[in-house]
């Protein structure tokens, strides 16, 4: 399955896509011989608890799964499997949180956060490793991000290298026609809600592809 | 290390009138020759007319220029220096055209922080509606600016 | 300027690129024009440095009204209803500025005929300039 993992509806602060938009470009995508099963909202600072996409989904036959991507003092940090408690015991809203203590707590209320971007200039976790940080839980960066500037992939490509990380796809769309750019591919067709992404993600199998590898 | 961030609350809910500020047809053709917009309807009466207008238009983002009129208070953030314009939008409820008179009224609408490639920030969001002479609300602007560490 | 009716686009459909450059001269006539008298951190150097900006930048609202000239190649900017941008860096005088546009819905609405479309303003290549949307009202060739 090939699923976009990192994207915002108009439900974060800076993007202009609404849901439905997505799910339209989706049709676009597809008409245009491009895969994509699904995408996750990982809207900023938050999660969006009460949004039911259900609907939507089973409308335009894809995939709609929610996450967050969470602003810390180590870079922004995409989290899946986000549940009510996760969301009690971290304050989603505090844009200078601890990333150690992000990924603790994710693991222990069954989900999993990992380092968006990691190459993205003046934020990316390599800056912060490059300023003698150290990061021993992370095994699995944002390999792929269709934000990117010149050389950020690069660097994070660079990064998973080095480091043996594994590296997720995802688009960063703020925009509808950027939703895919970049995405995950899972060798599996039972990916149907967020704890089987987060499954899915801990069993390591899967690489970051970009749209033109779906047709 | 949680950011803690301190400003005047009390703004919320308080109106900045300013104008009436008179649409002139000068101003309208300065707007389109110093953006380099080609469009007639901007610049030529008698084209603008035959598609069905009364006057010359005024282009839709034009309104944003008198945003800056309004007299925005000191919100007194406790963080920062350095302010930049961070994003727009105009929502045109109706056609500006020459001759118009319009008046804005501001609020804030909200103050969140954030981080990005420059580092951590703080936006700070205003909304200004623009009224024309007869009572009619022609455009709705959101502005934010974001201040940096 | 020619007539574009709603139905002259699909979901999809590429507008532009329109490549346009913001010189020296035409932020000056804009800062005039919008009564934020030059020198100021928009035109000169000296200021832009003084105030943290660097370089001297366009103003946040002439590089929108520069992006909705990209509608003039559908009917015309005075079409648009609702624009709405994000500025992701400054945008530099004297340097090409690539302005596109993609349709993202297309929906008949309370009688009027409107897209949806994404904005984008970059370098030509990977620097994203200003991202946004805008919503235009096009007239239908059923009402011909």
């Amino acid at each position: 399955m090939f699923i976009d993992l990192h994207s915002h509806s108009v439900s974060s602060d800076d993007s202009r896509a609404t849901v439905e938009q997505f799910v339209k470009w989706v049709g676009v995508l597809r008409k245009k011989g491009f895969t994509i099963d699904g995408f996750v909202l990982t809207e900023h600072r938050k999660f969006d608890m009460d949004k039911d996409y259900s609907s939507l989904a089973e409308q335009y036959s894809v995939n709609i799964f929610k996450g967050s991507e969470l602003d810390t003092a180590h870079g922004h940090f995409l989290v899946y499997g986000v549940t009510e408690g996760l969301t009690k015991s971290i304050d989603f809203g505090n844009v200078k949180m601890d990333s150690h203590e992000l990924m603790e707590a994710a693991e222990f209320h069954g989900g999993i956060a990992f380092p968006a971007h990691p190459g993205r200039f003046g934020i990316g976790l390599v800056e912060y490793m490059a300023a003698g940080e150290d990061f021993p839980e992370v095994s699995i960066v944002e390999r792929l991000n269709g934000g990117g500037r010149a050389g950020e992939n690069e660097r994070a490509i660079e990064l998973c290298e080095q480091k043996l990380y594994l590296g997720t796809g995802g688009s960063d769309a703020h925009l509808a026609s950027h939703l895919g750019a970049c995405l995950t591919d899972f060798p599996t067709d039972d990916i149907t809600c967020e704890a089987d992404i987060v499954q899915a993600l801990k069993a390591g199998n899967f690489r970051a592809v970009r749209i033109e590898e779906t047709a | 290390m949680e950011l803690k961030l301190e400003y005047d609350k009390s703004l919320y809910g308080k109106e900045h009138v300013a104008g009436p500020f008179t649409v002139t047809e000068e101003m309208i053709r300065a707007f389109a020759k110093a953006t380099g917009d080609l469009n007639p309807v901007y610049t030529d009466e008698a084209q603008s007319k035959a598609l069905g207008y009364e006057k010359l238009v005024a282009p839709p983002t034009m309104c944003t220029m008198f945003v800056r009129q309004v007299k925005l208070p000191d919100i007194k953030l406790n963080f920062g220096k350095n302010r930049f314009h961070a994003g727009q939008r105009v929502s045109v409820r109706k056609i500006i055209e020459a001759g118009d008179e319009l008046t804005a009224s501001s609020h804030l609408k909200e103050v969140y922080p954030k981080t990005g490639r420059s580092g951590t920030m703080v936006f700070i969001v205003w909304e200004t509606t623009f009224t024309n002479q007869n009572g009619d609300v022609v455009a709705d602007v959101q502005e934010s600016f974001a201040t940096r560490e | 300027m020619t007539i574009k009716y709603y139905e002259d686009y699909d979901l999809g459909d590429e507008l532009g690129p329109l490549v346009i450059q913001a010189s020296d001269d035409q932020v000056v006539e804009f800062c005039e024009t919008w009564g934020n008298k030059p020198p100021n951190r928009f035109t000169s150097k000296e200021i832009a440095t003084e105030t943290g900006v660097g370089e001297p930048i366009v103003p946040g609202i002439m590089s929108m009204a520069l992006v909705a000239e990209l509608f003039n190649e559908c009917g015309g900017s005075q079409n648009v209803m609702d624009i709405d941008v994000v500025f992701r860096a400054s945008v530099p005088h004297n340097s090409p500025l690539y302005i596109s546009g993609t349709i993202t819905d297309t929906r008949e609405e309370e009688g009027k005929y409107l897209l949806e479309c994404d904005l984008l303003m970059t370098d030509g290549e990977s620097k994203r300039y200003v991202i946004g949307t805008a919503l235009i009202s096009l007239p239908s060739n059923s009402n011909i």
